[in-house]
C-alpha cells in the first residue's frame, strides 16, 4: 500500500466495480424468462492503487448456434406454411369419410348398371342424370374448395413480403444504432433485439447473414440478393406473375419467386404450386371421363330411338388443355328420355349402351392407358396425403432439432438462477469487504490526524 | 453444467405437447373407431380405401342387378310354366276334337274353348312386369304379340338384354318371346283352322306340331333355369367377395380398439406423471429462495 489516501481511491473503485457487477446480476435475473436475452457477465480487471477501469460487460452469445437456429427456423417456417395449407386441402377431399369424389364416381357409373336392368324405367333414367349431377357438383366443390385455399395462400404472399420488409428495415435501423453504443449495456440489448429479428426473418424467407467489423449485420437472401447492408434495407416487392397471375416476389426489379428455397414465403409458394398440381389432375379426370362418356353416350340411342348426344359439357381454357374442365363441367341433357341406354337403333328396352357406359369405369383411360378413373383418383389422394404427411413429419423433426439447439444456446446464453444467486452473494461480500476497508482506512487516517493533533 | 430457466420450461412444454398430440390422436380413434382421420395419417391406406370403396359399391350394384335379374327370369319362368299347362290343355282339347264321334257342333264348341285358352296364352305372352313387356325383346313399350283372325304375329325383336353381375360376367336377363311362343301360336292357329273346317287329317297334323312347340318351350325354360343358376352362383361369389373385402377394409381403416384404449390409458398415465414431475421441477427452489 502506497498511501492511505490512494488506498481510499482504490476502495472507491472496488465498490463501484462490485456495484456495477450487481447491476448486471440484477439485469440477468430480471431477464431470466426472456428467450432472446443473452446472459451478461461482469469481467473484472485488476484494480490498481491508482484506480482505472475495473470492470466491463461480456455477453455470452454463440454465433454458430444463433446461425443454426436461424437455418432451422427457415425450414420450419416453410413446412408450417405448407402443412397448414395442405391440411385444409385434406379436409376438402374428405375422402376417409367415404363421402368424397369416389362415392360420386361409383354412384354415377353404377347408375348405368342399375338402368341396364330395366332400361325404359324413367325413374332409373332420372337417377342417371341425378348421379351425373352429383358427380359434377362434387367436382365443382373440390375445385372451388381448393381454389379458395389457393387464393388465401396466394394472398398471404404480399402480406408476408410486407412483414419481411418491416423486419429488414428494423434490422437496418439497429445496424445504425449499435456501433454508437459499443461497450455499453445497451449494446447487448440492441444486439439481442436484432438477433430476435433475424430469427423472425429466417422463419419467413431463406436468408444468410454475417456481421461486419463495425458491428452491423449484412443480410442477403439465400441466393445472395441484398436485403440489409449497414443502415440501408432493400424492400421485396410482390406483384402478379405473368402467366399464372399468382403473386410473385421481386427484389430490385428481378423476380426471385422461383429461387426461394425455404421460409414461410417459399412454403406458401410451394403449397400454391402443389394445389395447382392437384387441380390439374382433377381437370384431367373430369375432362377424360366426360369426353369418353360423351363418346359412348353418342354411340347409343335414347328411349325414342334417337342417337345419343353429349351427356356432359365442359369448357377448357384452350384446346388441347384440360384446364378448367372440373370447374365448368355440367350436364348437357335434362330429359331422362335422352339417356342413351340402348345400342344403335335399339328399342326402348335395349340396354347395350348402358352396359358399355357402365364398363367405362373399368377402362384404363389414364396415365398412358395404365390406370382406371378410380385408380387415377386414388393416386391423387395418395399424393395429397403424402405431401401433407411429409410436411407434418418435417415439422416434428424440425421442432425437435430447434428445441435441441435452443437448449444448447440456453446452456451458453440463458440465465441460471443459481449462478446468479452465487454471483449476488459474491459481489455483495466483495462490496462489504471493500466498505470494511474504507472503515479501516478511515480509522487509520483518524489515528494519524490524532497523532498530529497531539 | 449450467441449466437455464427457459430450458427447463421449454423441455417441459415440449414433452406435454407431444403427449397431448398423442392423446388427441388416440382419443379420436377411440371415439370414431377409425384410425384414419386425415389423409396424412396414412396416404397409402387412404388411396387403398378409394379402390376398396369403389369395389364395395360395385359389388352392391351387382347384387342389385342379380336381384333384378332373378325377378325377371323368375317371372318369365312361372309364366312359361302356366303356358306349358295351357298348351297341354289345348292339346287335350285338340285330341278330343280329332275323335270321329265328336259332332261338328261339339267341335265348334271345342274350337271356342281352344280359342279362349289361346287368348290366355296370348295374355301371358303379352305380360307386363314393372310396366315392360318382358317377351318383347327391346321393344318393351308395346305388346309383342298381336292376333289377327287366328294368326298371332310377333312384333318384338330378338334383343336379349344382358346384365353385369360380376366383374366381366354378364348374364342374359331378357327372354325374347319369339323362340318360345311363335311355334306354339302357329300350332294353335293350324289346329283352330282345321277344327273349324272339320278336317280330321289336318287336326292330326296340327297336333303333331305340338310336340316341337312344347320342346321349344322346354328349351326356353331350360335357358332361364341355367341363367338363374348363374345368378345364384354369382350371388354366392359376391357374398364371399364382400366378406373378404369388408375384412380388408376394416383392417385398413378401423382402429384396433384394444390397442387404442390401452394406448390411451398409457398416454394418460404418462401425461399425469409428466405433470406431477414437471410441477415439482418447475417449483424447485433455487438459491434465491434460501437466501434470507
Amino acid at each position: 500500500m502506497t498511501s492511505i489516501l490512494s488506498g481510499l481511491e482504490s476502495v472507491k473503485q472496488a465498490l463501484a466495480s462490485q456495484q456495477f457487477a450487481l447491476s448486471i446480476t440484477q439485469r440477468n435475473v430480471a431477464n431470466a424468462s426472456n428467450e432472446s436475452y443473452t446472459r451478461e457477465d461482469a469481467v473484472f480487471a485488476d484494480v490498481t492503487a491508482s484506480g482505472g477501469a475495473a470492470v466491463s460487460i461480456q455477453a455470452y452469445r454463440d454465433r454458430f448456434l444463433d446461425f443454426s437456429i436461424g437455418q432451422e427456423m427457415q425450414s420450419l417456417g416453410k413446412q408450417q406454411a405448407q402443412s397448414s395449407a395442405l391440411s385444409q386441402i385434406d379436409s376438402i377431399f374428405n375422402e376417409n369419410s367415404g363421402q368424397g369424389l369416389q362415392e360420386a364416381f361409383s354412384g354415377f357409373f353404377n347408375s348405368f348398371s342399375s338402368l341396364s336392368a330395366t332400361p325404359e324405367d324413367l325413374t332409373l333414367r332420372q337417377q342417371v342424370l341425378s348421379k351425373a349431377t352429383a358427380l359434377t357438383s362434387e367436382l365443382h366443390r373440390l375445385c372451388a374448395g381448393m381454389q379458395r385455399v389457393q387464393y388465401s395462400v396466394n394472398s398471404s404472399v404480399p402480406s408476408t413480403v410486407d412483414e419481411i420488409n418491416s423486419i429488414t428495415s428494423k434490422i437496418a435501423a439497429l445496424n445504425k444504432q449499435i456501433p454508437g453504443e459499443t461497450g455499453s449495456g445497451n449494446e447487448f440489448a440492441l444486439r439481442d433485439e436484432r438477433q430476435k429479428l433475424l430469427e423472425n426473418l429466417s422463419s419467413l424467407i431463406d436468408t444468410s447473414y454475417y456481421e461486419t467489423e463495425s458491428g452491423s449485420i449484412t443480410v442477403t437472401t439465400g441466393q445472395g440478393g441484398l436485403l440489409v447492408a449497414g443502415k440501408d434495407s432493400y424492400s421485396l416487392e410482390s406483384s402478379p406473375l405473368s402467366g399464372s397471375g399468382f403473386q410473385g416476389v421481386q427484389l430490385g426489379g428481378a423476380d426471385i419467386t422461383s429461387t426461394l428455397r425455404s421460409g414461410k414465403l417459399s412454403g406458401l409458394i410451394g403449397a400454391r404450386d402443389q394445389i395447382t398440381g392437384y387441380l390439374t389432375s382433377l381437370d384431367d379426370l373430369a375432362a377424360t371421363i366426360a369426353a369418353r362418356v360423351n363418346q359412348q353416350h353418342a354411340a347409343g340411342s335414347d328411349l325414342d330411338g334417337i342417337s345419343g348426344t353429349d351427356l356432359f359439357s365442359y369448357t377448357t381454357v384452350s384446346t388441347g388443355s384440360n384446364s378448367g374442365a372440373a370447374r365448368s363441367i355440367s350436364i348437357a341433357i335434362s330429359d331422362p328420355r335422352k339417356v342413351a341406354a340402348a345400342g344403335p337403333s335399339g328399342g326402348p328396352g335395349n340396354n347395350e349402351n348402358a352396359n358399355l357406359l357402365f364398363a367405362v369405369k373399368d377402362e384404363k383411360l389414364f396415365t398412358t392407358s395404365t390406370e382406371t378413373a378410380s385408380q387415377f383418383y386414388a393416386h391423387l389422394i395418395y399424393r395429397v396425403g403424402s405431401d401433407e404427411q411429409s410436411a407434418a413429419e418435417e415439422i416434428t423433426t424440425q421442432k425437435s432439432i430447434l428445441a435441441q439447439l435452443k437448449n444448447q444456446r440456453d446452456g451458453v446464453s440463458g440465465v441460471d438462477m443459481n449462478e446468479e444467486a452465487v454471483n449476488l452473494i459474491k459481489y455483495q461480500k466483495a462490496y462489504q469487504a471493500g466498505a470494511r476497508f474504507a472503515t479501516v482506512l478511515d480509522t487509520l487516517s483518524s489515528d494519524i490526524l490524532n497523532l498530529i493533533g497531539a | 453444467m449450467r441449466v437455464a430457466q427457459s430450458e427447463t420450461y421449454r423441455s417441459f412444454l415440449g414433452n406435454l405437447e407431444t403427449l397431448n398430440e398423442r392423446m388427441n390422436k388416440l382419443n379420436s380413434q377411440v371415439s370414431s373407431g377409425k384410425k384414419l382421420a386425415q389423409l396424412k395419417d396414412s396416404p397409402a391406406s387412404s388411396a387403398q380405401l378409394i379402390g376398396m370403396r369403389d369395389q364395395a359399391a360395385e359389388i352392391d350394384q351387382y347384387q342389385t342387378n342379380i336381384d333384378s335379374g332373378s325377378y325377371f327370369l323368375g317371372m318369365a319362368d312361372s309364366i312359361f310354366n302356366e303356358v306349358n299347362n295351357l298348351v297341354t290343355s289345348i292339346y287335350a282339347k285338340g285330341s278330343q276334337s280329332a275323335s270321329e264321334s265328336v259332332t261338328a257342333d261339339d267341335r265348334a264348341t271345342i274350337g271356342t274353348e281352344i280359342r279362349s285358352l289361346r287368348d290366355q296364352i296370348l295374355a301371358l305372352a303379352n305380360s307386363q312386369v314393372l310396366g315392360r313387356y318382358i317377351f318383347a325383346g327391346s321393344r318393351t313399350s308395346s305388346a309383342p304379340f298381336i292376333v289377327s283372325g287366328d294368326t298371332v304375329s310377333y312384333q318384338g325383336d330378338e334383343t336379349a338384354n344382358k346384365i353385369s353381375v360380376d366383374r366381366g360376367l354378364e348374364v342374359q336377363e331378357g327372354v325374347p318371346g319369339s323362340a318360345a311362343f311363335n311355334s306354339i301360336f302357329s300350332a294353335v292357329d293350324s289346329l283352330l283352322s282345321n277344327v273349324s273346317s272339320n278336317n280330321m287329317d289336318g287336326i292330326q297334323t296340327a297336333l303333331g306340331q305340338f310336340a316341337s312347340a312344347l320342346s321349344g318351350l322346354g328349351i326356353a325354360r331350360g335357358e332361364i333355369g341355367a341363367n338363374l343358376g348363374l345368378l345364384n352362383n354369382a350371388k354366392t361369389n359376391l357374398g364371399s367377395q364382400e366378406t373378404s373385402l369388408k375384412a380388408q377394409q376394416s383392417q385398413v381403416e378401423d382402429a384396433n380398439m384394444a390397442e387404442a384404449v390401452t394406448g390411451l390409458s398409457q398416454v394418460q398415465t404418462a401425461l399425469q406423471t409428466a405433470m406431477t414431475a414437471g410441477g415439482s421441477i418447475l417449483q424447485q427452489r433455487n438459491l434465491f429462495d434460501i437466501l434470507g
